[in-house]
């Protein structure tokens, strides 16, 4: 197996057996804890949303984006509130297909990790239009699929939804941390 | 740290563990989680008994209320998280292994307190003053737990491969 150049010098012992080091295991304890508190904050807000019916105006977003989308590529599609109707059956836009789990998992990640605030904000700049985009991509495809092979929609709905987008989020946080978030010992230039 | 996740190799190892989970491990694995949270309540005093798994649902009967948890929408995330272990790039594969059996057994304890919040929201649900609460924790547990459980678990088997060390405190100086 081909071992990657980590950025970062481990202690001994660390990849190998899985062991905490002194040296992370501080810092990852209050990451750890910081990014539950986050999410369960910014779960609760969305939550405020939902209970006062604020959050419906950004799933109408959602479902006239999709349909415009659609109808951009040819695909004959109605729009009645948050409902989509296609010749070949219909998809209910709610607010868990509006990527707020991811967006709220992003977040709290970013929200969580030791670094600047500037650098959290970048992070939340890039991260946050990037799930919505992936999200209305996932909401098209969906529509595709029930447009041409109705069939199948529960196999891509769970796959794209449920398994990919933990990729998506997995690998935009570690694009984050990796290209934006300052390393230590670093000065700027005068 | 770059390379801790690979992703052609989690596309890779997710759609074929994903059919596997569609078509065969799905039923299984929601009978054990159903059936070890029954016993686990019963152990508890509660009577909860597993009427039927059944594409994807759970369907449980609690003294005189019947419901069922669409539960295959969140167990799948046993898939995602599965293909970020085996998708995690500079990690060797007995410890790989390791990363699978601690993890696997923690989301299956989350999915396990995801089962419970159904039995707070049999209780709590149709008060005005708790309903909200009810429907929040569920959904916590259940809706948004499906993307944070594997992704938390996942970060903190990877925690001595993140960079917490080189990241300055806040207010400390940046790159130009």
């Amino acid at each position: 197996m081909s071992r990657l150049p980590r950025s970062t010098p481990l202690p001994p012992g660390a990849g190998r057996g899985g062991h905490r080091s002194r040296g992370t295991g501080r810092p990852a304890l209050r990451f750890g804890l910081l990014f539950a508190a986050a999410a369960i904050g910014l779960f609760g807000l969305y939550q405020v949303t939902e209970i006062t019916h604020t959050f419906h105006a950004v799933n109408e977003l959602n479902a006239t984006l999709c349909v415009q989308l659609l109808r951009f590529g040819g695909i004959p599609v109605e729009r009645s509130g948050t409902t989509l109707l296609l010749p070949t059956g219909g998809m209910d836009v709610v607010s868990e297909c509006s990527a707020i789990y991811v967006l709220i998992l992003f977040s709290a990640a970013v929200l969580a990790f030791p670094t600047t605030w500037k650098a959290r904000g970048r992070g939340l700049l890039m991260g946050l239009p990037i799930l919505f985009a992936v999200n209305l991509l996932r909401l098209v495809s969906l529509g595709v699929v029930i447009r041409f092979r109705a069939a199948l929609l529960p196999l891509f709905h769970e796959y794209l939804w449920q398994v990919l987008f933990i990729l998506v989020v997995a690998a935009l946080y570690l694009f984050w941390i990796e290209r934006i978030v300052p390393r230590a010992g670093t000065r700027s230039a005068a | 740290m770059r390379g801790l996740v690979r992703p052609l190799r989690f596309v890779a190892v997710s759609v074929p563990l994903f059919l596997a989970w569609e078509w065969l491990l799905r039923t299984p694995y929601l009978t054990l989680l159903a059936h070890t949270f029954a016993l686990m309540a019963r152990l508890c005093g509660i009577k909860v008994h597993v009427v039927e798994v059944q594409g994807g649902n759970i369907r449980f009967a609690y003294g005189d209320v019947v419901w069922v948890d669409e539960f295959g929408l969140t167990g799948v995330n046993v898939v995602a998280f599965v293909a970020l272990v085996l998708a995690t790039g500079p990690v060797s594969w007995p410890r790989r292994g390791r990363m699978l059996a601690l993890g696997a057994g923690l989301l299956f304890a989350t999915q396990i307190l995801g089962l419970w919040t159904d039995i707070v929201h049999v209780h709590l649900h149709d008060r005005a003053q708790t309903a909200a609460f009810a429907n929040g924790l569920r959904a916590f547990m259940t809706g948004f737990g499906t993307f944070f459980f594997p992704l938390f678990i996942w970060l903190w088997l990877v925690r001595d491969h993140l960079p917490f060390a080189r990241a300055p405190e806040p207010g400390g100086v940046e790159n130009p």
